[in-house]
């Protein structure tokens, strides 16, 4: 086992210098419902050994199914939720044993943005206050100077003049441009955008996105964006991290996962798209999976896909495939992928 | 919008107040003659006769209503026939002992309440949540005369260390005000920890975290106010409850309040002062409803900012 070569940190092998972010065997578990009234727990597995590494500039997507575990990802990231097991390391610093006093002037650093923006926004404070909030806990700049700098943000996202505003008289899609710039204005490395456009109408969508990706290259952002919606991660990722109950089933470029797709679950989600006006085709026949996604109570044994996947076999029903790494540079969790190609 | 709000309330409460006066003089006038109730059974026909006429009960009854309405407007109820005196004064006499009463009830169940829930949701489902909430569930469900007389037992008879009854000193106040803060109390932690569970759940929670914010300023400066309106709601409509344990309390603990008055009155068929009484309650309801009413303009944004920016 221990000569399977994970997709993690392989400093040997990895001239490059230190990621921003290198996530390893990260799991969390939760304790679900009895089996009867006195029974024993069920344990409900939300990420099942998550590994990757994220450059700085750089956008690493999160793709799958609501419920496979990828918001709990972003999470466990900024330790807003403790991980059962694993390694989380932010610019070479290791924070698995971090304190609670390090962990506050880390969130300096690493940022987030939600989805609900309605109800990531405090109703009762002013959307200028909201964005100096940050500025005031980590003690950025001269106190008299940040209503400023906080109003030189939200100009920054497109909302010149809305500091005195409430989140209720702004639209979706500018309460969203507040929520980014509360993130951004105390000066982050990392944002863990999760599902970030996804309560917007689509014509507001790309508004938001184009915000993000500026924003990108003018502070050199590195993003983990969590996200179902494929046409828009296509848009915004230089790698794409697809994910399947709880376990990354496939990472790769941009390019590898959308034209080349090889993991047979990578390869029904992209099918899956509709495309408008297709460039290329996928190579490879789409493949078509049966049945539903299993319950993250009652994982099936083997590989979790086994039960849906047209190529599975005896050794996929009992041996769970690790990700390894292959001649392209991406890595799969597929005992046979060369059969799904 | 604001003040239409505000006009309907106030006028709502008004409405109210008129159909509580009404439903007294019903209920006066169906269960009967006042003088069959009042003089004795074998009296003189033409004495019975001269108090009707005294009393105005040889009227036509929208006359009485009229009549009765208009006094009870200006305060006057009649006359207690106790002690001879107007019964408004009588019952004015007694009011400031209850508020004495109740204002420090209300003060230590705010002190006990709102910590108590704050705390028992931060630690939610965990041990230290579920011994909070069963003493708020124990505080509630306790009857006052039961948990009254077991404080008597305790801190009267048995340690000797404090009055068990009567008015006077501030030792005099510390069983009753523990006797009705006490359930005050349990109904505020229990909706202080629900209404702060569900702003906890709340996103902008999660972001304050992720920004940074410690414990302190999450609680105090995001959740709290946030959970304000569902707690004002339940003090306010508490208040209605408090008034009813007020009269167990002080007869339990001998207080001279309005309460006590009542128990009396009821006793001595003092209409009149009961009828003031009745009236009094129903005001201090109606303007409690109406406080926190008109408190959710002044802590919901959405209410307070839109006047605002339309004067813009």
């Amino acid at each position: 086992m221990a000569a399977v070569e994970s997709l993690a940190v392989a400093p040997d092998r990895d001239p490059e210098p230190a990621p921003l972010l290198a996530v390893r065997d990260l799991v969390k578990v939760y304790p679900g419902p009895r089996r009867g009234l006195f029974g024993p727990r069920r344990e409900l597995t939300a990420v099942a050994g998550v590994s990757f590494e994220l450059a700085a500039g750089e956008t690493l997507a999160i793709v799958g199914e609501s419920g496979c575990g990828k918001s709990t990802v972003g999470n466990l990231v900024l330790n807003l939720i403790e991980p059962t097991s694993g390694r989380v390391a932010f610019d070479g610093e290791d924070l698995s044993a971090t304190g609670a006093d390090r962990w506050r002037a880390l969130r300096g650093d690493m940022q987030l943005i939600f989805q609900d923006s309605r109800s990531a926004l405090d109703p009762r404070l002013s959307i200028g206050d909201q964005v100096r909030e940050g500025l005031d806990i980590h003690g950025l700049g001269a106190p008299a100077e940040r209503r400023a700098e906080a109003e030189a943000m939200l100009e920054a996202v497109g909302l010149p003049g809305f500091a005195d505003r409430y989140p209720h008289a702004l639209s979706g899609g500018q309460q969203q441009r507040a929520v980014i710039a509360r993130a951004l204005a105390v000066g982050p490395r990392l944002v863990v955008c999760d599902e970030p456009v996804a309560a917007l109408d689509v014509s507001i969508q790309a508004q938001v996105v184009n915000l993000l990706t500026d924003l990108q290259a003018r502070l050199g952002l590195s993003y983990l964006f969590i996200s179902h919606d494929l046409s828009l991660v296509r848009h915004v990722s230089d790698r794409i991290a697809v994910m399947y109950l709880g376990a990354f089933v496939e990472v790769g470029s941009r390019r590898q996962i959308f034209d080349e797709p090889r993991h047979p679950y990578t390869r029904a989600l992209i099918g899956a798209v509709p495309v408008a006006r297709a460039r290329r085709e996928p190579r490879g026949r789409p493949v078509r999976l049966s049945g539903e996604v299993p319950s993250p109570l009652d994982p099936p044994p083997g590989c979790s896909l086994h039960p849906r996947c047209p190529f599975a076999t005896g050794r996929c029903r009992a041996e769970r495939p690790l990700p390894r790494r292959q001649a392209d540079g991406r890595s799969i969790a597929c005992h046979h992928p060369e059969a799904a190609a | 919008m604001n003040l239409r709000y505000a006009a309907i309330k106030i006028l709502r409460a008004v409405l109210t107040l008129w159909l509580v006066v009404t439903f007294v003089f019903v209920v006066l006038r169906v269960t009967g003659d006042p003088t069959e109730q009042l003089l004795p059974d074998d009296i003189d026909p033409l004495i019975r006769d001269y108090y009707r006429t005294a009393w105005g009960l040889d009227r036509p009854l929208w006359e009485q209503y009229l009549k009765y309405f208009q006094s009870a407007f200006h305060g006057d109820f009649g006359i207690s026939f106790r002690n001879r005196l107007p019964a408004a004064e009588v019952i004015w006499q007694r009011i400031p002992k209850t508020l004495e009463l109740g204002l420090a009830t209300f003060a230590a169940a705010l002190a006990m309440g709102i910590p108590l829930g704050v705390f028992a949701a931060l630690n939610r489902d965990r041990w230290l949540d579920r011994l909070t909430m069963s003493f708020a569930v124990f505080g509630f469900s306790m009857p006052n005369f039961f948990l009254g007389i077991l404080l008597i037992l305790l801190f009267a008879l048995h340690l000797r260390i404090l009055p068990s009854s009567g008015y006077g000193t501030a030792a005099h106040m510390v069983m009753p005000v523990i006797t009705l803060a006490t359930a005050f109390a349990g109904s505020i932690a229990r909706f202080t920890r629900s209404a702060m569970l569900e702003v906890l759940a709340r996103d902008y929670l999660r972001t304050a975290e992720a920004a940074g914010a410690g414990l302190g300023r999450r609680v105090w400066r995001h959740a709290l106010p946030n959970a304000a309106i569902p707690i004002v709601t339940i003090v306010g409509f508490s208040l209605g409850g408090m008034i009813g344990g007020a009269v167990v309390t002080e007869n339990v603990f001998a207080w001279p309040g309005v309460g006590r008055l009542l128990t009396s009155a009821v006793a001595d068929r003092d209409l009149s002062v009961v009828q003031g009484i009745v009236v009094l309650v129903a005001v201090t309801m109606v303007a409690a409803n109406l406080a926190v009413d008109l408190a959710y303009g002044w802590l919901d944004p959405r209410v307070r900012v839109g006047a605002r920016e339309r004067t813009r």
